[in-house]
């Protein structure tokens, strides 16, 4: 991860678990805390996740995750560094959008680039067969639980797909990144190593084999927690 | 008093929201939606869908979610739910329906077809082919993504806004909505504002105003538009006004991507062609049925 300054072990770090993950952000929590990071973090079980009971219409839309954290962020001690931020699966595109806003002051993108990649085209067809799929699932149009992962979160909405706001977002970046990229990802490495290069503020990348999710939840704290340390 | 009460007022649960319907003509009659349009209600149809009804239709207008008295919304980003919850609706109703639009409520209408062509019959789209071109360009990412983060922090965070007296909301429309006849301004207020301690606010839901920047562009649109195959009618009025500012070059561009829709201009018309000349959408829409579902 490119340097981030200033960093101390008071930085506050958000972590933002991918849509449709059952654990929520309990796995982040708990290897926060395993790890002795004893900063203040805000890794919220999000709407219809864990504990969170699903938003407002019970409609899913990609900046739940936004507004479930920006209060929290806004009401850290005036004094508290800009946290660093981790956005999982299409929650990237939420923690980019921290980060291009002035909320944080380095980003973490853990299979967050929000490929695959699709033309306009694509992208309309598969939010087509994404809303016929809802529509013909009970579970997912039924009132929602009040807890628990939500049935309708069995349909993925996708991430935004879309390479050229990719390159934007990379080239717009005011802080640090750094792009974990794991056996799961699903864009091409080339546009992942060119991606990283588009940072101005400089992006480092991280490829895990695995998939697993303990094993990239574990990697991605280690890693954010050495930044940390090493500033 | 402007338009016929509706006969019937109901909600209906879909889609996990709680939508309010409106109704005209008899139950067991064909059925078209009316759909409104961004900040207004289903109320707005007091005038033209008694018009309809009486061609022997059962005209159904819900007040969208995060509209009206229907139920809440996350955000502004309700385009997808708000369309399943139109879907969901014609199912409701007995497919297949149709189903007219007014600005936002027509772009709503144009997509809920194209995802379920066997659920509406045609679409009459009122002024909803979406914004002017240069809506879309392209804007500086960090001073979108900061602007849009201290808009959601400000509707998350502080009290809803209050004005004093439903005037002063007349007012405040009417400042936007210049062509408007005064009591229809005055109609869109009533039934849009709700009364509270200490004077009167919207009933429309603040979030309905967050966002957050995407990549959706002209391009998107475009291809939105491209995959409706159900028969369309684009009506356009032929004075400038305010969410009316393509030029009639533009709008040809716009209707290039959708095959299916056939054009007509309304003299005498802005924005809100079937308030301000009912009795020619009446007619354009009288003929359009005539050709494809007569």
């Amino acid at each position: 991860m490119a340097p981030v300054s200033p960093m101390s072990p008071a930085t506050p770090i958000v972590v933002l678990h991918a849509p449709g993950d059952a654990r929520a952000g309990a796995p982040w929590r708990e290897a926060l805390a395993a790890a002795g990071w004893n900063g203040p973090v805000i890794a919220p079980d999000l709407p219809g996740h864990g504990s969170a009971p699903s938003p407002p219409g019970g409609s899913y839309e990609l900046g739940d995750a936004l507004l479930s954290v920006i209060p929290e962020i806004a009401a850290l001690a005036d004094d508290a560094p800009a946290p660093i931020v981790v956005g999982c699966g299409t929650n990237g595109w939420c923690a980019q959008i921290l980060g291009l806003g002035g909320r944080a002051s380095a980003v973490v993108l853990v299979d967050g680039l929000n490929g695959p990649w699709r033309t306009p085209r694509q992208a309309i067809e598969a939010g087509v067969e994404w809303l016929r799929r809802l529509a013909d699932d009970p579970d997912a149009i039924a009132p929602p639980p009040p807890a628990g992962l939500d049935p309708r979160l069995r349909h993925p909405m996708g991430g935004l797909g879309n390479r050229a706001y990719a390159f934007r977002c990379a080239a717009a970046m005011p802080v640090p990144a750094l792009i974990v990229e794991t056996g799961g990802s699903l864009v091409p490495d080339d546009d992942v190593d060119a991606l990283a290069v588009a940072h101005p503020a400089g992006a480092g990348v991280v490829r895990l084999e695995t998939a697993e999710a303990d094993e990239v939840v574990r990697h991605v704290v280690e890693s954010v927690l050495r930044t940390v340390a090493r500033t | 008093m402007v338009g016929v009460e509706p006969a019937r007022a109901s909600f209906v649960e879909v889609n996990r929201v709680r939508l309010r319907l409106w109704e005209w003509g008899e139950e067991d009659a064909p059925a078209i939606v009316c759909v409104h349009g961004a900040h207004d209600h289903g109320r707005m149809w007091d005038g033209f869908a008694p018009l309809v009804a009486q061609l022997g239709y059962r005209v159904v207008a819900p007040d969208l979610r995060g509209h009206g008295d229907s139920g809440r919304l996350s955000s502004g980003a309700m385009w997808m739910a708000s369309a399943l919850d139109l879907g969901l609706l014609a199912r409701h109703l007995g497919p297949p329906v149709a189903i007219i639009g007014h600005s936002f409520g027509g772009g709503q209408a144009l997509y809920a077809a194209a995802v379920w062509p066997e659920l509406f019959r045609w679409v009459v789209n009122i002024d909803g082919l979406g914004p002017p071109p240069e809506a879309f360009e392209e804007r500086d990412l960090v001073e979108a993504a900061t602007a849009s983060v201290a808009n959601a922090l400000r509707v998350l965070t502080t009290p809803r806004r209050t004005y004093p007296t439903m005037e002063d909301m007349v007012e405040r429309r009417q400042r936007v909505n210049v062509r408007l006849p005064a009591e229809w301004t005055e109609h869109l207020v009533r039934h849009g504002a709700k009364e509270t301690e200490g004077g009167w606010e919207w009933k429309a839901d603040p979030f309905f105003m967050v966002g957050f920047p995407g990549p959706f562009d002209l391009e998107f649109m475009e291809a939105e538009h491209e995959i409706v195959t159900v028969p369309v009618l684009a009506l356009t009025g032929a004075e400038h006004d305010t969410w009316s500012e393509m030029t009639a070059e533009q709008t040809e561009a716009r209707l290039a991507h959708l095959p299916t829709a056939r054009h007509q201009v309304i003299e005498g018309a802005g924005h809100y062609i079937h308030i301000e000349q009912p009795a020619a959408v009446l007619a354009a829409i009288e003929s359009f049925i005539a050709e494809v579902a007569p």
